[in-house]
């Protein structure tokens, strides 16, 4: 149990002080394209992770009133839900990615090479936009009113949410 | 103790369940599936723990509770990474997020893709690639590495035999 509270105090400090630095631009993220922007997050976490571990470790060491012992099935889910999230993540990112998918159509061309315009005639963006949206339409995200689409609340949620990470994070228009 | 192997136990059933249900079901709606094995493994993995009848003397030991819980810190700040980066980069997120802001709350097809074009997109995507040095650029064409070819393999052959990806 101890183990537990002091994990939790760690994330916590690690994400509540990452949302400071970023959302108050304490510390500027600078980017020219997307993947420098994500290993700018990566680095910046990885510092904040590293101090963590001393939080961590100062309220296992502190928070001796707590019992040791915690209840073997939170012990089940604690352990289960972030090894089935690294698995679920690996699975969209085989699933969905559009970097995968762009590699393999310039691994399959003839050549196995392919000008801009070549790679928009085998990975067309109109047929990807209506896969999203039908995707999204199945899911119950959106909903159709005549010819527009319209969020359901469940997309609604999603996108409240989404569009406030992004302004906090000021992470752009993105997509 | 025996909680953190009824949670690896349980986790090992989804993946396999989940892979048998790719490679052998039907079902089109595989992030549903997933979700329902993995629903059912974890309450069949957390009530295994709560009603194993030997778990007082499987006590967790103080080293193993440590580990595990750094364990599971590392993973909520990989999964807080990945929210941002699913945020960011997500285009159906892209597209709610368009609808969201529309004053009537509302847009057509033609309204979406004004707003928001995937060759853009695209566009970044390959650059993102370069940089990654998965991808090179000569005169305009484009050209996997020796990475970007042992990845697209890879994932080709994953996506190909479990008949997933693809579609998006």
């Amino acid at each position: 149990m101890r183990a537990m509270v002091a994990g939790v105090l760690a994330a916590s400090f690690v994400l509540g002080l990452h949302y400071v630095l970023v959302r108050f631009r304490v510390v500027k993220i600078s980017y020219t394209h997307r993947a420098e922007k994500y290993a700018a997050h990566v680095r910046l976490l990885g510092g904040l992770g590293v101090l963590g571990l001393g939080v961590f470790f100062a309220c296992h060491w502190s928070l001796t009133f707590l019992p040791a012992q915690a209840p073997a099935s939170l012990w089940a889910v604690l352990i289960f839900a972030p090894l089935f999230f690294i698995y679920m993540t690996f699975y969209f990112a085989m699933d969905r990615s559009v970097q995968e998918r762009m590699m393999i159509e310039l691994d399959s061309a003839p050549e196995q090479e392919l000008d801009f315009e070549g790679i928009l005639r085998v990975y067309d963006p109109d047929t990807k936009f209506r896969n999203e949206i039908d995707g999204m339409l199945d899911e119950g995200f959106l909903r159709v009113e005549g010819e527009s689409y319209v969020m359901t609340p469940k997309g609604q949620l999603y996108a409240r949410l989404a569009r406030w990470a992004k302004r906090v994070l000021h992470l752009g228009e993105g997509g | 103790m025996i909680g953190i192997v009824c949670g690896v136990v349980g986790f090992m059933a989804t993946v396999a369940i989940h892979l048998a249900s790719l490679r052998f079901g039907r079902s089109r709606r595989h992030f549903r599936v997933l979700a329902i094995t993995a629903l059912t493994c974890l309450i069949l993995a957390a009530g295994g723990a709560s009603w194993w009848p030997t778990a007082e003397p499987l006590a967790t030991p103080e080293a193993v509770a440590v580990a595990a819980v750094l364990f599971i810190y590392g993973a909520v700040l990989f999964a807080y990474f990945i929210f941002i980066y699913i945020v960011d980069s997500s285009s159906a997120t892209r597209i709610l997020v368009e609808i969201e802001q529309s004053s009537g709350k509302k847009r057509t097809y033609d309204e979406l893709t004004t707003r928001y074009r995937l060759e853009d997109k695209f566009r970044d995507i390959l650059k993102d690639l370069q940089y990654l040095k998965a991808v090179e650029q000569q005169g305009g064409v484009f050209r996997n590495t020796a990475k970007g070819r042992r990845h697209a393999r890879l994932v080709g052959g994953f996506r190909r035999y479990f008949g997933i990806g693809g579609h998006l």
